[in-house]
Protein backbone atom coordinates (compact mmCIF):
# COMPACT_ATOMS: atom_id res chain seq x y z
CA UNK A 1 0.00 0.00 0.00
CA UNK A 2 1.31 3.67 -0.73
CA UNK A 3 1.25 6.52 1.60
CA UNK A 4 0.96 10.20 0.77
CA UNK A 5 4.75 11.69 0.42
CA UNK A 6 5.84 13.49 3.93
CA UNK A 7 6.33 17.08 3.07
CA UNK A 8 7.23 19.87 5.44
CA UNK A 9 3.21 21.58 5.70
CA UNK A 10 2.31 18.26 6.03
CA UNK A 11 0.33 17.63 9.50
CA UNK A 12 0.81 14.83 11.70
CA UNK A 13 -0.61 13.28 14.52
CA UNK A 14 -0.29 9.99 16.69
CA UNK A 15 -3.05 7.23 15.80
CA UNK A 16 -5.71 7.17 18.24
CA UNK A 17 -5.80 3.38 18.05
CA UNK A 18 -2.25 2.68 20.50
CA UNK A 19 -0.61 2.87 23.89
CA UNK A 20 2.57 4.14 24.45
CA UNK A 21 4.63 4.22 27.57
CA UNK A 22 8.06 6.02 27.83
CA UNK A 23 10.96 3.81 29.63
CA UNK A 24 13.59 5.79 30.27
CA UNK A 25 14.66 8.08 27.40
CA UNK A 26 12.83 6.00 24.80
CA UNK A 27 9.15 4.87 24.01
CA UNK A 28 7.23 1.63 23.67
CA UNK A 29 4.19 1.61 21.46
CA UNK A 30 1.55 -0.75 21.38
CA UNK A 31 -0.33 -0.85 17.72
CA UNK A 32 -4.16 -1.88 19.18
CA UNK A 33 -5.05 -2.91 15.79
CA UNK A 34 -2.33 -5.56 15.06
CA UNK A 35 -0.81 -6.29 18.36
CA UNK A 36 2.49 -5.32 17.28
CA UNK A 37 5.04 -3.32 19.94
CA UNK A 38 7.39 -0.65 18.08
CA UNK A 39 10.33 0.47 20.52
CA UNK A 40 11.58 3.84 19.60
CA UNK A 41 15.07 5.25 20.47
CA UNK A 42 15.04 8.52 22.32
CA UNK A 43 14.89 11.09 19.42
CA UNK A 44 11.97 9.47 17.72
CA UNK A 45 10.82 9.28 21.17
CA UNK A 46 11.14 13.19 21.50
CA UNK A 47 8.94 13.58 17.86
CA UNK A 48 6.51 10.70 19.27
CA UNK A 49 6.13 12.81 22.08
CA UNK A 50 5.61 16.03 20.10
CA UNK A 51 2.73 14.52 17.80
CA UNK A 52 0.21 13.65 20.51
CA UNK A 53 -1.06 17.14 19.21
CA UNK A 54 -1.01 17.94 15.83
CA UNK A 55 1.96 19.30 14.10
CA UNK A 56 3.47 20.36 11.58
CA UNK A 57 6.39 18.68 9.86
CA UNK A 58 8.06 21.48 9.68
CA UNK A 59 7.24 22.89 13.48
CA UNK A 60 8.83 18.99 14.65
CA UNK A 61 12.20 19.97 12.49
CA UNK A 62 12.17 23.32 14.23
CA UNK A 63 11.54 21.46 17.47
CA UNK A 64 15.06 18.97 17.03
CA UNK A 65 17.21 21.77 15.77
CA UNK A 66 16.26 23.58 18.91
CA UNK A 67 17.41 20.48 20.72
CA UNK A 68 19.72 19.05 18.87
CA UNK A 69 23.33 19.94 17.24
CA UNK A 70 21.53 18.88 13.77
CA UNK A 71 21.81 19.99 10.59
CA UNK A 72 18.06 21.14 9.77
CA UNK A 73 18.12 19.79 6.13
CA UNK A 74 19.67 16.24 7.19
CA UNK A 75 17.36 16.17 10.24
CA UNK A 76 14.22 17.19 7.75
CA UNK A 77 15.38 13.90 5.70
CA UNK A 78 15.48 12.13 8.80
CA UNK A 79 11.92 13.32 9.50
CA UNK A 80 10.65 12.23 6.53
CA UNK A 81 11.60 8.91 6.66
CA UNK A 82 10.66 8.40 10.14
CA UNK A 83 7.40 9.72 9.54
CA UNK A 84 6.80 7.42 6.46
CA UNK A 85 7.52 4.59 9.14
CA UNK A 86 5.19 5.37 11.41
CA UNK A 87 2.48 5.95 8.56
CA UNK A 88 3.74 2.25 7.50
CA UNK A 89 3.11 0.87 11.14
CA UNK A 90 -0.07 2.61 10.95
CA UNK A 91 1.30 4.37 14.23
CA UNK A 92 0.42 8.27 12.75
CA UNK A 93 -1.81 10.11 10.46
CA UNK A 94 -1.15 12.48 8.42
CA UNK A 95 -2.59 15.10 6.26
CA UNK A 96 -1.86 17.55 3.70
CA UNK A 97 0.96 15.01 2.29
CA UNK A 98 1.70 15.08 -1.43
CA UNK A 99 -0.23 12.26 -3.68
CA UNK B 1 1.68 -10.40 19.45
CA UNK B 2 5.04 -9.59 18.80
CA UNK B 3 7.52 -7.53 20.71
CA UNK B 4 9.51 -6.02 17.84
CA UNK B 5 11.88 -4.15 19.32
CA UNK B 6 12.01 -1.58 15.76
CA UNK B 7 14.56 0.87 16.95
CA UNK B 8 14.41 2.29 13.03
CA UNK B 9 18.14 1.41 12.36
CA UNK B 10 17.46 1.88 8.22
CA UNK B 11 16.48 5.56 9.10
CA UNK B 12 20.16 6.32 9.69
CA UNK B 13 21.34 9.30 11.12
CA UNK B 14 19.36 11.68 13.85
CA UNK B 15 17.32 8.40 14.87
CA UNK B 16 19.57 5.55 14.10
CA UNK B 17 20.95 2.97 16.77
CA UNK B 18 23.50 2.15 14.61
CA UNK B 19 26.92 4.33 15.19
CA UNK B 20 24.86 5.91 17.96
CA UNK B 21 28.39 6.02 19.85
CA UNK B 22 30.22 8.08 17.17
CA UNK B 23 27.25 10.59 15.43
CA UNK B 24 24.13 11.08 18.07
CA UNK B 25 23.58 13.98 18.32
CA UNK B 26 24.37 16.67 21.55
CA UNK B 27 21.15 17.88 23.66
CA UNK B 28 21.45 21.19 23.96
CA UNK B 29 21.50 21.60 27.43
CA UNK B 30 22.30 19.31 30.58
CA UNK B 31 21.23 19.48 34.03
CA UNK B 32 24.22 19.14 36.25
CA UNK B 33 23.56 16.73 39.49
CA UNK B 34 25.23 18.27 42.87
CA UNK B 35 28.60 16.94 43.43
CA UNK B 36 28.04 14.98 46.64
CA UNK B 37 26.55 14.81 49.40
CA UNK B 38 26.04 16.93 52.16
CA UNK B 39 27.25 15.29 55.43
CA UNK B 40 25.05 16.08 58.59
CA UNK B 41 22.27 17.67 57.01
CA UNK B 42 18.87 16.38 58.54
CA UNK B 43 18.19 13.71 56.40
CA UNK B 44 21.69 12.08 57.23
CA UNK B 45 19.32 10.64 60.54
CA UNK B 46 17.90 7.71 58.83
CA UNK B 47 14.35 6.06 60.55
CA UNK B 48 15.24 2.70 58.64
CA UNK B 49 18.43 2.14 59.66
CA UNK B 50 18.93 0.08 56.27
CA UNK B 51 20.33 1.56 53.39
CA UNK B 52 18.73 -0.16 50.35
CA UNK B 53 15.19 0.89 52.10
CA UNK B 54 16.22 4.37 52.25
CA UNK B 55 17.09 3.95 48.88
CA UNK B 56 13.96 3.34 47.95
CA UNK B 57 12.08 5.66 50.16
CA UNK B 58 14.23 8.75 48.39
CA UNK B 59 13.75 7.22 45.02
CA UNK B 60 9.80 6.72 45.28
CA UNK B 61 8.92 9.91 43.76
CA UNK B 62 8.32 11.36 40.39
CA UNK B 63 10.44 14.27 40.94
CA UNK B 64 13.48 14.53 42.90
CA UNK B 65 14.21 17.65 44.80
CA UNK B 66 17.94 18.69 45.31
CA UNK B 67 17.88 16.90 48.41
CA UNK B 68 16.27 13.65 47.21
CA UNK B 69 19.45 13.90 44.81
CA UNK B 70 21.70 14.66 47.77
CA UNK B 71 20.55 11.86 49.90
CA UNK B 72 20.60 9.72 47.23
CA UNK B 73 24.40 9.84 46.04
CA UNK B 74 25.00 9.83 50.02
CA UNK B 75 23.58 6.21 50.40
CA UNK B 76 24.75 4.97 46.95
CA UNK B 77 28.41 5.78 48.37
CA UNK B 78 27.78 4.19 51.19
CA UNK B 79 28.02 0.75 48.76
CA UNK B 80 24.51 -1.10 49.45
CA UNK B 81 23.66 -4.55 48.47
CA UNK B 82 22.45 -3.46 45.24
CA UNK B 83 20.94 -7.21 44.71
CA UNK B 84 18.92 -6.56 47.73
CA UNK B 85 17.98 -3.04 46.00
CA UNK B 86 16.77 -4.85 42.97
CA UNK B 87 14.74 -7.48 44.89
CA UNK B 88 13.46 -4.68 47.16
CA UNK B 89 12.29 -2.14 44.45
CA UNK B 90 10.66 -5.20 42.46
CA UNK B 91 9.00 -6.48 45.20
CA UNK B 92 7.48 -2.95 45.78
CA UNK B 93 6.57 -2.63 42.99
CA UNK B 94 9.14 0.74 42.55
CA UNK B 95 11.22 -0.80 39.14
CA UNK B 96 10.87 2.47 36.97
CA UNK B 97 11.04 4.95 40.14
CA UNK B 98 14.43 3.37 41.11
CA UNK B 99 15.70 3.36 38.04
CA UNK B 100 15.20 6.34 36.86
CA UNK B 101 15.70 8.16 39.94
CA UNK B 102 19.34 6.52 40.67
CA UNK B 103 20.00 7.18 36.96
CA UNK B 104 18.89 10.90 36.93
CA UNK B 105 20.37 11.21 40.57
CA UNK B 106 23.92 9.27 40.38
CA UNK B 107 24.59 7.49 37.43
CA UNK B 108 28.08 7.76 37.38
CA UNK B 109 28.44 6.32 40.83
CA UNK B 110 26.23 3.18 40.70
CA UNK B 111 27.21 0.26 39.16
CA UNK B 112 26.26 -0.38 35.49
CA UNK B 113 25.06 -4.08 36.04
CA UNK B 114 22.55 -2.77 38.98
CA UNK B 115 21.35 -0.03 36.24
CA UNK B 116 20.80 -2.52 32.97
CA UNK B 117 19.09 -5.13 35.04
CA UNK B 118 16.86 -2.44 36.64
CA UNK B 119 16.13 -1.15 33.01
CA UNK B 120 15.51 -4.34 31.31
CA UNK B 121 12.32 -4.94 34.17
CA UNK B 122 11.24 -1.55 33.28
CA UNK B 123 10.84 -2.36 29.82
CA UNK B 124 9.46 -5.53 30.28
CA UNK B 125 6.98 -3.60 32.96
CA UNK B 126 6.54 -1.03 30.05
CA UNK B 127 5.53 -4.35 27.26
CA UNK B 128 2.93 -5.69 29.80
CA UNK B 129 1.37 -2.66 30.98
CA UNK B 130 0.11 -1.92 27.50
CA UNK B 131 -0.80 -5.31 27.19
CA UNK B 132 -2.47 -4.76 30.28
CA UNK B 133 -4.13 -1.77 29.09
CA UNK B 134 -5.16 -3.21 25.67
CA UNK B 135 -6.55 -5.86 27.57
CA UNK B 136 -8.60 -3.25 29.75
CA UNK B 137 -10.20 -1.87 26.93
CA UNK B 138 -11.23 -4.57 24.53
CA UNK B 139 -13.04 -5.82 28.11
CA UNK B 140 -14.73 -2.41 28.77
CA UNK B 141 -16.14 -2.28 24.59
CA UNK B 142 -17.79 -5.66 25.79
CA UNK B 143 -19.32 -4.16 28.43
CA UNK B 144 -19.97 -1.07 26.45
CA UNK B 145 -21.91 -2.79 23.80
CA UNK B 146 -23.59 -4.94 26.14
CA UNK B 147 -24.84 -1.52 27.77
CA UNK B 148 -22.66 -2.60 31.37
CA UNK B 149 -21.85 0.32 32.79
CA UNK B 150 -17.75 -0.09 34.11
CA UNK B 151 -15.40 1.79 36.20
CA UNK B 152 -12.28 0.92 35.35
CA UNK B 153 -10.26 1.81 38.54
CA UNK B 154 -6.37 1.27 39.66
CA UNK B 155 -4.01 -0.52 37.40
CA UNK B 156 -3.29 1.61 33.62
CA UNK B 157 -5.78 4.08 34.07
CA UNK B 158 -4.31 4.49 37.66
CA UNK B 159 -0.89 5.01 35.97
CA UNK B 160 -1.63 6.86 33.13
CA UNK B 161 -3.71 9.88 35.91
CA UNK B 162 -0.96 9.64 38.76
CA UNK B 163 2.31 8.91 36.73
CA UNK B 164 1.63 10.08 32.90
CA UNK B 165 3.27 6.74 32.53
CA UNK B 166 1.85 3.34 31.96
CA UNK B 167 4.94 1.85 32.81
CA UNK B 168 5.36 3.02 35.80
CA UNK B 169 2.76 0.71 37.66
CA UNK B 170 3.78 -2.94 37.57
CA UNK B 171 -0.33 -4.51 37.82
CA UNK B 172 -1.24 -7.69 38.57
CA UNK B 173 -4.52 -7.76 37.36
CA UNK B 174 -7.22 -5.39 36.29
CA UNK B 175 -9.94 -4.24 38.50
CA UNK B 176 -13.51 -3.38 36.61
CA UNK B 177 -16.28 -2.01 38.75
CA UNK B 178 -20.07 -2.53 37.66
CA UNK B 179 -23.76 -2.76 39.10
CA UNK B 180 -24.41 -5.45 41.21
CA UNK B 181 -27.76 -6.00 38.53
CA UNK B 182 -25.06 -6.63 35.52
CA UNK B 183 -22.82 -8.76 37.40
CA UNK B 184 -24.84 -11.96 36.10
CA UNK B 185 -24.58 -10.78 32.44
CA UNK B 186 -21.29 -9.62 32.97
CA UNK B 187 -20.40 -13.00 34.09
CA UNK B 188 -21.76 -14.67 30.44
CA UNK B 189 -19.71 -12.16 28.38
CA UNK B 190 -16.85 -12.84 29.98
CA UNK B 191 -16.95 -16.42 29.70
CA UNK B 192 -17.89 -16.01 26.31
CA UNK B 193 -14.81 -14.08 25.49
CA UNK B 194 -12.96 -17.54 27.49
CA UNK B 195 -12.36 -15.91 30.96
CA UNK B 196 -13.26 -18.76 33.29
CA UNK B 197 -13.93 -17.82 37.43
CA UNK B 198 -10.92 -18.69 38.94
CA UNK B 199 -13.17 -20.48 41.32
CA UNK B 200 -15.48 -22.28 40.30
CA UNK B 201 -19.17 -23.13 41.86
CA UNK B 202 -22.06 -23.97 41.46
CA UNK B 203 -24.94 -21.15 40.76
CA UNK B 204 -26.30 -21.26 44.34
CA UNK B 205 -22.83 -20.77 45.24
CA UNK B 206 -22.56 -17.52 42.49
CA UNK B 207 -25.86 -16.43 44.68
CA UNK B 208 -24.40 -16.51 47.81
CA UNK B 209 -20.58 -14.64 46.90
CA UNK B 210 -22.84 -12.05 44.99
CA UNK B 211 -24.96 -11.55 48.11
CA UNK B 212 -21.95 -11.57 50.93
CA UNK B 213 -18.52 -10.00 48.93
CA UNK B 214 -17.64 -7.54 46.68
CA UNK B 215 -15.97 -9.34 43.53
CA UNK B 216 -15.16 -12.38 41.46
CA UNK B 217 -11.97 -13.26 39.94
CA UNK B 218 -11.69 -14.13 36.80
CA UNK B 219 -8.46 -15.72 34.55
CA UNK B 220 -8.01 -16.14 30.71
CA UNK B 221 -4.64 -17.80 29.30
CA UNK B 222 -2.11 -15.17 28.36
CA UNK B 223 -4.82 -12.59 30.14
CA UNK B 224 -4.27 -10.50 33.10
CA UNK B 225 -6.59 -11.35 35.65
CA UNK B 226 -9.76 -9.59 35.55
CA UNK B 227 -11.19 -8.63 39.37
CA UNK B 228 -14.40 -8.18 39.04
CA UNK B 229 -16.44 -5.69 41.16
CA UNK B 230 -19.61 -5.10 42.57
CA UNK B 231 -18.66 -3.20 45.45
CA UNK B 232 -14.88 -2.08 46.63
CA UNK B 233 -14.78 -3.85 50.16
CA UNK B 234 -15.87 -6.74 51.98
CA UNK B 235 -18.27 -5.76 54.78
CA UNK B 236 -21.66 -4.94 54.39
CA UNK B 237 -22.57 -1.51 54.90
CA UNK B 238 -18.64 -0.44 54.78
CA UNK B 239 -17.67 1.74 51.94
CA UNK B 240 -21.09 0.98 50.00
CA UNK B 241 -20.11 3.34 47.28
CA UNK B 242 -21.67 1.63 44.01
CA UNK B 243 -21.93 2.53 39.95
CA UNK B 244 -24.79 4.59 40.69
CA UNK B 245 -23.60 6.63 43.37
CA UNK B 246 -20.12 7.50 41.49
CA UNK B 247 -21.47 8.45 38.17
CA UNK B 248 -22.57 11.67 38.60
CA UNK B 249 -18.75 12.19 39.66
CA UNK B 250 -16.91 10.61 37.63
CA UNK B 251 -14.75 11.82 34.98
CA UNK B 252 -13.43 10.78 31.73
CA UNK B 253 -10.20 9.92 30.34
CA UNK B 254 -8.78 9.28 27.01
CA UNK B 255 -6.78 5.73 26.62
CA UNK B 256 -6.20 4.90 23.60
CA UNK B 257 -8.80 6.96 21.62
CA UNK B 258 -11.41 5.95 24.12
CA UNK B 259 -12.99 8.22 26.72
CA UNK B 260 -13.05 5.69 29.96
CA UNK B 261 -14.69 6.69 33.10
CA UNK B 262 -12.84 7.36 36.04
CA UNK B 263 -12.99 8.16 39.62
CA UNK B 264 -12.42 11.75 40.83
CA UNK B 265 -9.37 12.34 43.15
CA UNK B 266 -11.61 12.35 46.54
CA UNK B 267 -12.80 9.15 45.61
CA UNK B 268 -9.55 7.80 44.40
CA UNK B 269 -8.27 8.85 47.37
CA UNK B 270 -10.51 6.37 49.37
CA UNK B 271 -10.10 3.58 47.20
CA UNK B 272 -6.35 3.88 47.30
CA UNK B 273 -6.14 4.20 51.24
CA UNK B 274 -8.70 1.33 51.77
CA UNK B 275 -6.77 -0.98 49.91
CA UNK B 276 -3.34 -0.20 50.72
CA UNK B 277 -4.73 -0.99 54.37
CA UNK B 278 -6.16 -3.69 54.02
CA UNK B 279 -3.01 -4.95 52.53
CA UNK B 280 -1.18 -3.55 55.20
CA UNK B 281 0.47 -1.21 52.99
CA UNK B 282 3.18 -3.99 52.38
CA UNK B 283 3.90 -2.47 49.10
CA UNK B 284 5.59 0.51 48.57
CA UNK B 285 3.98 1.38 44.60
CA UNK B 286 0.41 1.83 46.82
CA UNK B 287 1.47 4.56 49.26
CA UNK B 288 3.32 6.62 46.38
CA UNK B 289 0.32 6.52 43.80
CA UNK B 290 -1.91 8.37 47.08
CA UNK B 291 1.29 10.78 47.29
CA UNK B 292 1.57 11.44 43.99
CA UNK B 293 -2.16 11.91 43.40
CA UNK B 294 -1.79 14.50 46.73
CA UNK B 295 0.89 16.22 44.69
CA UNK B 296 -0.40 15.93 41.41
CA UNK B 297 -3.49 18.80 42.20
CA UNK B 298 -5.44 20.35 45.04
CA UNK B 299 -7.83 17.81 46.32
CA UNK B 300 -11.39 18.80 47.62
CA UNK B 301 -10.27 18.10 51.49
CA UNK B 302 -13.37 18.72 53.17
CA UNK B 303 -15.50 16.70 50.37
CA UNK B 304 -13.26 13.32 50.46
CA UNK B 305 -13.50 13.45 54.62
CA UNK B 306 -16.89 13.96 54.17
CA UNK B 307 -17.21 10.57 51.99
CA UNK B 308 -14.81 8.94 54.20
CA UNK B 309 -16.88 9.76 56.99
CA UNK B 310 -19.82 8.60 55.54
CA UNK B 311 -18.59 5.44 54.20
CA UNK B 312 -16.96 4.71 57.41
CA UNK B 313 -13.20 4.51 56.41
CA UNK B 314 -12.15 7.76 57.66
CA UNK B 315 -10.04 6.02 59.63
CA UNK B 316 -8.02 4.35 56.65
CA UNK B 317 -8.07 7.89 54.62
CA UNK B 318 -6.18 9.51 57.74
CA UNK B 319 -3.68 6.60 57.69
CA UNK B 320 -2.79 6.31 54.28
CA UNK B 321 -2.26 10.36 53.90
CA UNK B 322 -0.22 10.63 57.09
CA UNK B 323 1.87 7.53 56.05
CA UNK B 324 2.21 9.24 52.27
CA UNK B 325 3.20 12.63 53.68
CA UNK B 326 5.74 11.45 56.51
CA UNK B 327 7.49 9.32 54.34
CA UNK B 328 7.00 10.52 50.82
CA UNK B 329 6.63 14.14 51.31
CA UNK B 330 2.57 14.16 50.09
CA UNK B 331 0.98 17.59 50.84
CA UNK B 332 -1.75 17.67 53.19
CA UNK B 333 -3.63 20.06 55.37
CA UNK B 334 -2.59 20.88 58.84
CA UNK B 335 -6.16 19.69 60.31
CA UNK B 336 -5.65 16.45 58.55
CA UNK B 337 -2.15 15.94 59.99
CA UNK B 338 -3.28 17.28 63.57
CA UNK B 339 -6.33 14.53 63.49
CA UNK B 340 -3.74 11.65 62.65
CA UNK B 341 -1.66 12.78 65.28
CA UNK B 342 -3.44 12.87 68.06
CA UNK B 343 -5.24 9.41 67.14
CA UNK B 344 -3.05 6.87 69.41
CA UNK B 345 -4.26 4.04 67.36
CA UNK B 346 -3.85 5.62 64.02
CA UNK B 347 -0.27 5.94 65.40
CA UNK B 348 0.56 2.59 66.39
CA UNK B 349 -0.88 1.48 62.96
CA UNK B 350 1.95 3.66 60.81
CA UNK B 351 4.94 2.71 63.15
CA UNK B 352 3.86 -1.21 62.18
CA UNK B 353 4.16 -0.09 58.55
CA UNK B 354 6.77 1.90 59.08
CA UNK B 355 8.94 -1.12 61.14
CA UNK B 356 7.51 -3.24 58.19
CA UNK B 357 9.12 -1.20 55.31
CA UNK B 358 12.67 -0.84 58.12
CA UNK B 359 12.41 -4.84 58.12
CA UNK B 360 12.60 -5.02 54.58
CA UNK B 361 11.48 -8.90 55.02
CA UNK B 362 10.17 -9.17 51.63
CA UNK B 363 9.35 -12.67 52.18
CA UNK B 364 7.03 -11.90 54.83
CA UNK B 365 5.90 -8.78 54.00
CA UNK B 366 1.80 -9.67 53.88
CA UNK B 367 2.35 -11.81 56.75
CA UNK B 368 1.26 -11.08 60.43
CA UNK B 369 -1.00 -13.88 62.35
CA UNK B 370 -4.21 -13.40 62.03
CA UNK B 371 -4.54 -11.82 65.11
CA UNK B 372 -2.33 -9.41 64.31
CA UNK B 373 -3.77 -8.65 61.21
CA UNK B 374 -7.47 -8.59 62.31
CA UNK B 375 -6.26 -6.26 64.92
CA UNK B 376 -4.75 -3.83 62.42
CA UNK B 377 -7.83 -4.06 60.50
CA UNK B 378 -9.90 -3.50 63.54
CA UNK B 379 -8.21 -0.67 64.80
CA UNK B 380 -9.00 1.13 61.48
CA UNK B 381 -12.69 1.01 62.29
CA UNK B 382 -14.46 4.26 63.01
CA UNK B 383 -16.70 3.46 65.66
CA UNK B 384 -17.69 0.63 67.48
CA UNK B 385 -20.57 0.34 65.29
CA UNK B 386 -18.06 -0.24 62.87
CA UNK B 387 -15.87 -2.83 64.89
CA UNK B 388 -18.88 -5.04 65.65
CA UNK B 389 -19.35 -5.12 62.02
CA UNK B 390 -16.13 -5.91 60.94
CA UNK B 391 -15.67 -8.80 63.73
CA UNK B 392 -19.11 -9.92 62.40
CA UNK B 393 -17.79 -9.80 58.71
CA UNK B 394 -14.74 -12.04 60.08
CA UNK B 395 -16.44 -14.71 61.74
CA UNK B 396 -19.72 -15.03 59.67
CA UNK B 397 -18.55 -14.72 55.81
CA UNK B 398 -17.22 -17.00 53.91
CA UNK B 399 -14.45 -16.58 51.41
CA UNK B 400 -14.66 -17.75 47.52
CA UNK B 401 -13.35 -20.70 48.29
CA UNK B 402 -16.09 -22.12 50.79
CA UNK B 403 -18.92 -20.94 48.21
CA UNK B 404 -17.80 -23.86 46.35
CA UNK B 405 -19.97 -26.23 49.02
CA UNK B 406 -23.45 -25.27 49.47
CA UNK B 407 -25.70 -27.11 51.59
CA UNK B 408 -29.02 -26.64 52.00
CA UNK B 409 -30.14 -24.48 54.86
CA UNK B 410 -33.68 -23.16 55.72
CA UNK B 411 -34.89 -22.16 52.75
CA UNK B 412 -31.85 -21.51 50.98
CA UNK B 413 -28.35 -23.04 50.51
CA UNK B 414 -25.41 -21.89 52.29
CA UNK B 415 -21.68 -22.96 51.77
CA UNK B 416 -20.89 -25.56 54.33
CA UNK B 417 -17.55 -23.90 55.68
CA UNK B 418 -20.00 -20.75 56.54
CA UNK B 419 -21.35 -22.94 59.53
CA UNK B 420 -18.28 -23.93 60.62
CA UNK B 421 -16.73 -20.73 60.11
CA UNK B 422 -17.09 -18.87 63.64
CA UNK B 423 -15.30 -21.86 64.99
CA UNK B 424 -12.37 -22.16 62.09
CA UNK B 425 -11.84 -18.44 62.89
CA UNK B 426 -12.23 -18.76 66.55
CA UNK B 427 -9.72 -21.64 66.61
CA UNK B 428 -7.32 -19.51 64.45
CA UNK B 429 -7.67 -16.66 66.79
CA UNK B 430 -6.68 -18.37 69.45
CA UNK B 431 -3.84 -20.68 68.26
CA UNK B 432 -2.13 -17.07 67.20
CA UNK B 433 -2.60 -15.73 70.81
CA UNK B 434 -1.35 -18.69 72.35
CA UNK B 435 1.40 -19.72 69.85
CA UNK B 436 4.99 -19.07 70.44
CA UNK B 437 5.83 -16.10 68.15
CA UNK B 438 7.72 -16.92 64.89
CA UNK B 439 10.24 -14.54 64.60
CA UNK B 440 10.10 -14.59 61.14
CA UNK B 441 6.99 -12.99 61.38
CA UNK B 442 7.43 -10.48 63.33
CA UNK B 443 9.49 -7.24 62.09
CA UNK B 444 12.81 -8.19 62.72
CA UNK B 445 15.32 -5.51 62.88
CA UNK B 446 17.75 -5.94 60.22
CA UNK B 447 21.34 -6.13 61.64
CA UNK B 448 23.84 -3.68 59.87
Amino acid sequence: MSFPEVTPESTVIASSEQVACDVGDETVVLNLKDGIYYGLNSVAASVWRSIQQERKVAEIRDMLVQEYEVDPEACMDDLFALISQLMEWRLVEMKNGKK
Amino acid sequence: MVFLNARLPRCGGLFSDEGAEVNAPQRRSVVESPSGAEVGTPLAATPYGNKEVEILMSCARLQLEEKDIRRIRQLVGQEPDWDRLILLAVFHRLTAFVVQNLTAAAADIVPVRTLEILRTRFIQDGATALRQTAELLEILRLFREARIYAIPYKGPVLAAYVYGNLAYRRCMDLDVLISRQDVPRARDLLEKSGYVPRHSMSPAGREFLLNHRHSEIFERPSSPVLELHWAFAKQRGMFAMGVEELRPRLGTRNVGGVAVPVLNPEDLLLVLCVHGANHLWSRLEWLCSVAELLKKEPLNWSEAMRYATDYHVEKYVILGTLLAHDLLGAPIPESVLDRARSDRSIVRLASIVGQKLAAADVEHAETLNSVERDLFRLRLQSTTKDRLRYLSHRLTTPSREDTRLMVPLGRGTVPLPAILRPFHVLGVLIAGIFRPADPKKRYPQRKK
